[in-house]
C-alpha cells in the first residue's frame, strides 16, 4: 500500500496546475459565455502531451499511465470544467478505444494526429431514444462490399461540432441485441456525416455539444473496432475507464468549489472578523474538504487498478464516479452558500462551478445508472 | 375553509392566477430567461388585474386581502416563472411597507402609483449595505442586489444609519443609478441589479418607522411561496416527462429510483406549501417563528426539487430546452440572495431559546 504519487506523476500534476492557472483561468469565464470551443488552448496543451496521455510514444503519445491522466483531468477541471471534459473525451473516449480495440493500422493512422491535437475526437453512443438504455439506439451499419453504410443520428455529443474522428456505435444486426452491435472509427470527412443541432447547455457550455447525423455514411470495413458483434462489451470496457476521468473531473470541480470558498471566506469580513472564523462556515469547509479527499482516493483507486492490469473494475470506477459526482454537486452548492449574495453573480467563478457540477450526475451514466451497475456487481 | 386554511375565494384566486401565469408567461419564459429580459407587457396586465396591492386597503386601490392570498398568487406565478413571481412579491412588499410604515407626505400617491404598476425595488436586509452620514441627512453607496430594480420608480433600501438598521424609501429618479446584472445564476427575469446611490439627501421622512420585523416576515413568506412554486413547477415538468420518456422498453416512471425522485418533488412541494400557508396565516399575529421556519425549509426544498427535475430529465434536463435547469438555478438564487439557512437557523434557535 502506497499513497504517494511517483515523481513523474507529481511533475505532471505541477505542470498541469501551472498551465491551468496561467492559460485557463480567464479563458474559463470567456468560453462559458461565448460557448466557443477552446481550440487555441488545446493547441498549447498538445506539446505538453495532454492530448495523448496514455497513447504510447510509438504512436506519438506521451506514454503515461492512467493515474497521471486522472490527475491531469482533475487539475484542468479545477480551473475549467469545459476544457476538463474535452480533454477527458479526447484521451479516454476517443483515443483509448482505438488504442485498446483498434488494429495496428488504425492506431498508426489516427493516434499520432489525435495525440498531437491536430484531430479532435468524440464518442457517439447516445441517441434520442437511447440514453441510460445504451443498447436502445437505432443507428445501423450495413456491410456493402468493402464498406459499412451507417444510418442514424446521435445526440448530446461532446466535442461534436469540432470532431474530426468519431467513435460511433451502430447495430450490424439488431436482431442479435447485445451481440449485434459494433463500433466504428468514422472520419468527419467520410461521405454522409453532418453536424445537427448545437445544444445550449446550463454548464460546460464550451464543449461543442451537438447532434451528429449519419446519412448513408460510407465507412471502410477496416475501421471496425474490436471483435465483430462485441460492440456492447467494448462500450462497457470503455466506460470502465472513462468513468475514472469523469470522476476525476468531478473531483476537480469539487476542489475548485473548495478553493473559491476558502479564498472568499478568508477575505470576506463580517462583524470585524473574516467569515472563515465562524463555526458554521468552518463546518461547511470541513465537510467539503473531507468528502473531496475521499472522492479523490476512490477515483485514483480505479486508475491504479487500470494501471495494475485489472481486466475489469466496473464496481470501483462506478463507485468513484457516483460518489465524486454527488459530492461535486454538494460542494458547489456549499461554495455558493459561503459566498452569500455575491456567489450567484459571475463576478466569482463559483456561479459557473455550480452550473457545471450538475452535469456530473447525468453524463457517463446517470447516478441512478451507476447505482444499478454497483448493485449488480455487489449482488453477483 | 379546508385543511390548508383556504376558503373558496382563495381557491378561485388560485385558479385565476394559475390561468394567468400559463397564458401570459409560459410561452416566453425560457427565452426571457436566456436574455435576462423582464416581462414588461405582462407586468402591465398584472397591474390591471390588481396583483400589486393584495394586502392594501381599498382606499389606495388595494384588494384588502390576507397574506395567504398573496402567498397563493406568488406561488402560482412562480410555477411558471419564479423570476416574475419574485418581482411581483417585491412590488407587494414595497407597497405594503410604504403604506404601513412610510412617513412621506405623498405616501398615498406613491402607494397608488405602485398599485398601478410603477415599480418599486427592494434591496434586502441580507445584502444591502448602504450607509448614512452621521447626522442622517445623506445616504450613499452601492447597494447589494435589488430585485425588481429595472426601470423602477421607487426603492426600499436597507441601510445602517447611526445606531439604527432600517429600511429607507428612495425615489430612484434622484441620484440613483441602476446597473442591471447580466451575469447571475438565476432569477434572470426579476430585474435584478445594483443601485449606485450618489450622495442622496434624506430626512426623517425617508425612514420607515420601526416595523418590528414585519417587512422581513412578509418577505420570508413570499420567498417561501416562490420556493413552493419552484417545487410545483419542477413537478409539472418532471411528471409528464417521466411518463413519456421510454428507456429499457418502459416509461422511466416505472423505475423505482425515478419514482423516488418524483415522490421527493411532491413531498417537498407539500411541505413547503404547508409551511408557507402556516406562516401566512399567522402573519397578522406577528408570529416570529413561522416565517423563518418556512423560509429555511422551503428554500432548501426548492433546491432539491430543481435538482430532481433536472435529474429526472437526464441530459435533456441539462439543456435550455426545458425549464428544469431554470428552476435549478432560480432555487439557488433564492438560497444565495437572502440570509443563508445557517444564519436563519441561528436566528430561529435564538428566537426559541430567548
Ligand atoms: C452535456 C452532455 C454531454 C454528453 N456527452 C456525450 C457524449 O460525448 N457521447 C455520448 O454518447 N453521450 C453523451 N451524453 C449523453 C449522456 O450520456 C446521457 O444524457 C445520459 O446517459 C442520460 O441519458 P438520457 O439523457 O437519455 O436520460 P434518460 O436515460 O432518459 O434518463 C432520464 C432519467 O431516468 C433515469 N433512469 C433511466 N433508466 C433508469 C433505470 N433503469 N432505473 C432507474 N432510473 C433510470 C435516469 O437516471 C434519469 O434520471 C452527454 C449528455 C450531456 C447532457
Amino acid at each position: 500500500m502506497n499513497f504517494n504519487l511517483t515523481d513523474d506523476q507529481k511533475l505532471v500534476r505541477d505542470m498541469v496546475r501551472e498551465f491551468a492557472e496561467k492559460e485557463l483561468r480567464d479563458k474559463a469565464v470567456e468560453i462559458d459565455e461565448s460557448r466557443e470551443f477552446p481550440h487555441d488552448t488545446l493547441k498549447k496543451m498538445a506539446p505538453l502531451g495532454l492530448l495523448g496521455m496514455v497513447v504510447p510514444e510509438e504512436y506519438g503519445g506521451a506514454g503515461m499511465d492512467f493515474v497521471t491522466l486522472a490527475i491531469a483531468v482533475e487539475e484542468i477541471s479545477r480551473v475549467c470544467a469545459s476544457t476538463g471534459v474535452i480533454v477527458a473525451v479526447q484521451n479516454t473516449l476517443a483515443e483509448y478505444p482505438i488504442l485498446q480495440f483498434g488494429t495496428d493500422e488504425l492506431k498508426k493512422k489516427y493516434l499520432p494526429d489525435m495525440a498531437a491535437g491536430k484531430k479532435i475526437g468524440c464518442i457517439c453512443l447516445t441517441e434520442p431514444t437511447a440514453g441510460s438504455d445504451v443498447a436502445g439506439f437505432e443507428t445501423t451499419a450495413v456491410l456493402d462490399g468493402d464498406n459499412y453504410i451507417i444510418n442514424g443520428s446521435k445526440r448530446f455529443i461532446t466535442n461534436g461540432t469540432e470532431a474530426d474522428i468519431m467513435i460511433v456505435f451502430a447495430y450490424t444486426d439488431k436482431e442479435k441485441g447485445y451481440h449485434g452491435m459494433d463500433v466504428f472509427v468514422v472520419e468527419k470527412d467520410f461521405p454522409g456525416v453532418s453536424v445537427g443541432k448545437h445544444e445550449n447547455l446550463m454548464g460546460i457550455r464550451a464543449t461543442g455539444n451537438c447532434e451528429i447525423v449519419f446519412e448513408d455514411c460510407v465507412v471502410p470495413k477496416e475501421n471496425l473496432l474490436g471483435p465483430p458483434g462485441e460492440g456492447f462489451k467494448t462500450a462497457m470496457k470503455i466506460l470502465d475507464v472513462s468513468r475514472i476521468d469523469i470522476g476525476a473531473q468531478a473531483v476537480g470541480i469539487a476542489q475548485s468549489a473548495l478553493d473559491e470558498a476558502l479564498k472568499y471566506s478568508k477575505e470576506r469580513v463580517q462583524f470585524g472578523k473574516p467569515i472563515s472564523s465562524f463555526q458554521f462556515i468552518q463546518g461547511m469547509l470541513v465537510e467539503m474538504a473531507t468528502k473531496i479527499e475521499a472522492a479523490r482516493l476512490l477515483v485514483l483507486q480505479s486508475a491504479f487498478l487500470k494501471d495494475d492490469g485489472a481486466p475489469r473494475f466496473s464496481l470501483q470506477s462506478s463507485m468513484g464516479k457516483l460518489y465524486a459526482a454527488t459530492i461535486a454537486v454538494e460542494c458547489a452548492r456549499l461554495g455558493v452558500q459561503i459566498h452569500g449574495g455575491v456567489g450567484y453573480t459571475k463576478d466569482y467563478p463559483i456561479e459557473r462551478i455550480y452550473r457545471d457540477a450538475k452535469i456530473l450526475e447525468i453524463y457517463e451514466g446517470t447516478s441512478e445508472v451507476q447505482k444499478i451497475v454497483i448493485a449488480r456487481a455487489l449482488l453477483k | 375553509m379546508d385543511w390548508l386554511g383556504l376558503n373558496n375565494d382563495h381557491k378561485l384566486l388560485r385558479d385565476d392566477i394559475a390561468g394567468f401565469a400559463k397564458n401570459e408567461l409560459e410561452e416566453d419564459v425560457l427565452e426571457f430567461d436566456k436574455e435576462y429580459k423582464f416581462f414588461d407587457s405582462v407586468w402591465k396586465k398584472a397591474a390591471g388585474m390588481g396583483l400589486f396591492g393584495f394586502m392594501l386597503p381599498e382606499s389606495v386601490g388595494g384588494a384588502d386581502m390576507d397574506a395567504i392570498s398573496l402567498a397563493l398568487c406568488i406561488e402560482e406565478l412562480a410555477v411558471v416563472s419564479p423570476s416574475f413571481a419574485f418581482a411581483v412579491a417585491v412590488q407587494n412588499i414595497g407597497a405594503y411597507a410604504i403604506e404601513k410604515f412610510g412617513g412621506m407626505d405623498n405616501k398615498a400617491d406613491i402607494v397608488k402609483d405602485i398599485v398601478k404598476g410603477l415599480k418599486v425595488a427592494l434591496c434586502m436586509e441580507s445584502i444591502c449595505k448602504l450607509k448614512c452620514n452621521d447626522d442622517r441627512t445623506q445616504i450613499s453607496g452601492t447597494s447589494g442586489f435589488v430585485v425588481n430594480g429595472d426601470n423602477s420608480k421607487y426603492c426600499l433600501m436597507f441601510a445602517s444609519c447611526a445606531e439604527r438598521n432600517t429600511y429607507l424609501y428612495l425615489d430612484t429618479a434622484d441620484n440613483c443609478e441602476f446597473h442591471k446584472e447580466n451575469e447571475i445564476i438565476g432569477m434572470r427575469s426579476a430585474g435584478i441589479g445594483k443601485f449606485e446611490v450618489k450622495p442622496y439627501a434624506i430626512s426623517d421622512k425617508n425612514f420607515l418607522q420601526p416595523d418590528e420585523g414585519e417587512i422581513e416576515y412578509l418577505l420570508k413568506i413570499c420567498v417561501s411561496a416562490v420556493s413552493t412554486g419552484i417545487c410545483a413547477g419542477s413537478y409539472n415538468v418532471a411528471i409528464p416527462y417521466s411518463k413519456e420518456r421510454v428507456q429499457f422498453g418502459r416509461p422511466i416512471s416505472k423505475f423505482g429510483m425515478v419514482r423516488r425522485m418524483v415522490s421527493e418533488i411532491e413531498e417537498n412541494a407539500r411541505i413547503s406549501r404547508l409551511l408557507t400557508y402556516d406562516a401566512a396565516s399567522k402573519f397578522r399575529d406577528g408570529d416570529r417563528l413561522a416565517p423563518y421556519i418556512a423560509s429555511v425549509t422551503a428554500r432548501d426544498r426548492a433546491m432539491v426539487c430543481g435538482d430532481r427535475a433536472v435529474q429526472v430529465l437526464g441530459g435533456a434536463g441539462y439543456t435550455k430546452d426545458y425549464p428544469a435547469e431554470m428552476y435549478f438555478r432560480d432555487a439557488k438564487t433564492l438560497e444565495a440572495l437572502l440570509y443563508s439557512a445557517e444564519e436563519e437557523r441561528e436566528l430561529i434557535g435564538k428566537i426559541i431559546t430567548d
